[in-house]
């Protein structure tokens, strides 16, 4: 066998072992056997020795190849061990950095939380404090002095009007609206005149005082309102209520026409 | 007669005592409506038929302002008025079922406040009198 040979296939062998914990069992196999080869192994120009030597040099010269290798190998091996060492060293102080992102993250996170429902409660807040604002806006627009509202109290209670008298049974004549007596006393019905049909404000009152009614000098009822304020007016109006206001849906628009006219001068049964 | 003529006072209707004098009817007027009655009666002469009596009514909302509803008497006319600008509402007043109906919970209404009143003044002398059986 050629040691050139012999040695390039060794090489070769150790090359391709992989890092593990066999490699110097194989190292180990490998010069056992390499120690065993027979002496009839060529080895060029140490032709000239002794076959005894030969076998001997032969032998020492592989072993202390090996053990170069080895050693080689050995140092290899070292280098890489710190290089895991250090990678190690690096892995750990990552996973430590990790672990401090991740509690950042979940600061960050609680913050967010935080910070979410605190707007929550600021807008809640702000919300309710705009809708007082606006309450209290509204209830100062319609701020009535206190002697208006006793005033006013002391109107529709004092003549039963929202409150039945609490001697009140059927058959009493009071009613919680103007009755027929009432109405007729009014200035309304004291209209007596006959032309007083269309729809300008007076219309039914002229079913009530077509005139044949007599001429009740009833007594001042209270419904009459003597304290009104003369200057009070009823707003401007146009004279026609023919005409169409603004927007006003059209709702009896086939039975518009003719009734009023006639309905005036037809008989006028006050029930 | 025709149509648009005032109640004998046609040239007033621009000067302030004839809007006085209208400020007064229209007050009356609209307080009549609190009268069921009165309304069925409306209702069966084809007034709520008439198209300017219905904006008639529109026009009479004013009364729910304040500064004019403090002279009502009646203020269930205001309810009533409102009632008035449906269709259906005046449609159903020609019965007289109807009427008669709207007239009995207006009174028992009317009722209802004198009798938590009348039952609020027992209660109060009842306990006034125990109030003077412990005293003593």
């Amino acid at each position: 066998m050629n040691g050139k040979f012999l040695f390039a296939f060794i090489n070769k062998i150790l090359q391709h072992t992989s890092f593990g914990t066999n490699k110097f069992h194989i190292r180990y196999l490998l010069a056992h056997i390499i120690l065993d080869l027979p002496s009839s192994c060529n080895l060029g120009s140490l032709s000239y020795r002794l076959p005894s030597e030969v076998e001997e040099l032969e032998t020492s010269f592989y072993f202390k190849y090996i053990l170069e290798l080895l050693i080689q190998r050995d140092g290899e091996f070292q280098e890489l061990m710190k290089l895991a060492l250090d990678q190690g060293k690096i892995h750990h102080e990552m996973q430590l950095l990790e672990k401090v992102v991740e509690k950042r993250d979940s600061d960050i996170q609680q913050l967010q939380k935080q910070l979410k429902e605190a707007e929550h409660i600021l807008a809640t807040a702000v919300y309710q404090a705009k809708e007082k604002l606006k309450s209290i806006e509204k209830a100062r627009k319609g701020a009535v002095s206190s002697e208006e509202i006793i005033k006013y109290a002391h109107r529709i209670s004092a003549s039963n009007a929202v409150c039945a008298p609490l001697t009140w049974v059927p058959g009493d004549p009071r009613r919680p609206y103007p009755t027929d007596l009432e109405m007729r006393s009014g200035l309304l019905g004291q209209m007596n005149n006959p032309s007083t049909n269309g729809v300008n404000g007076h219309l039914p009152g002229d079913a009530l005082a077509a005139g044949r009614l007599p001429d009740v000098l009833a007594p001042q009822y209270p419904w009459q309102s003597s304290d009104i304020s003369m200057n009070m007016l009823p707003p401007n109006h146009s004279n026609d209520f023919m005409l169409e206001p603004p927007g006003h849906n059209k709702e009896n628009e086939d039975d518009v026409e003719v009734m009023s006219t006639d309905s005036s001068s037809s008989s006028s049964d006050s029930d | 007669g025709c149509r648009g003529a005032r109640v004998g006072l046609p040239a007033m209707e621009t000067d302030d005592t004839g809007n006085r004098l209208r400020f007064q009817l229209e007050l009356e007027f609209v307080q009549c409506l609190a009268n069921p009655n009165y309304l069925n009666f409306l209702a069966q002469r084809g007034y709520f038929k008439d198209k300017s009596f219905v904006n008639y009514l529109k026009y009479l909302l004013y009364w729910k302002e304040p500064e004019y509803a403090k002279y009502l008497k009646y203020p269930q006319c205001l309810h009533m008025l409102e009632l008035l600008q449906y269709e259906h509402f005046r449609k159903e007043l020609v019965n007289a079922q109807c009427a008669k109906f709207i007239d009995e919970q207006q009174i028992l209404h009317w009722q209802h406040y004198s009798r938590k009143r009348m039952r609020l003044q027992q209660a109060l002398a009842e306990q006034q009198q125990q109030n003077n059986t412990s005293v003593k």
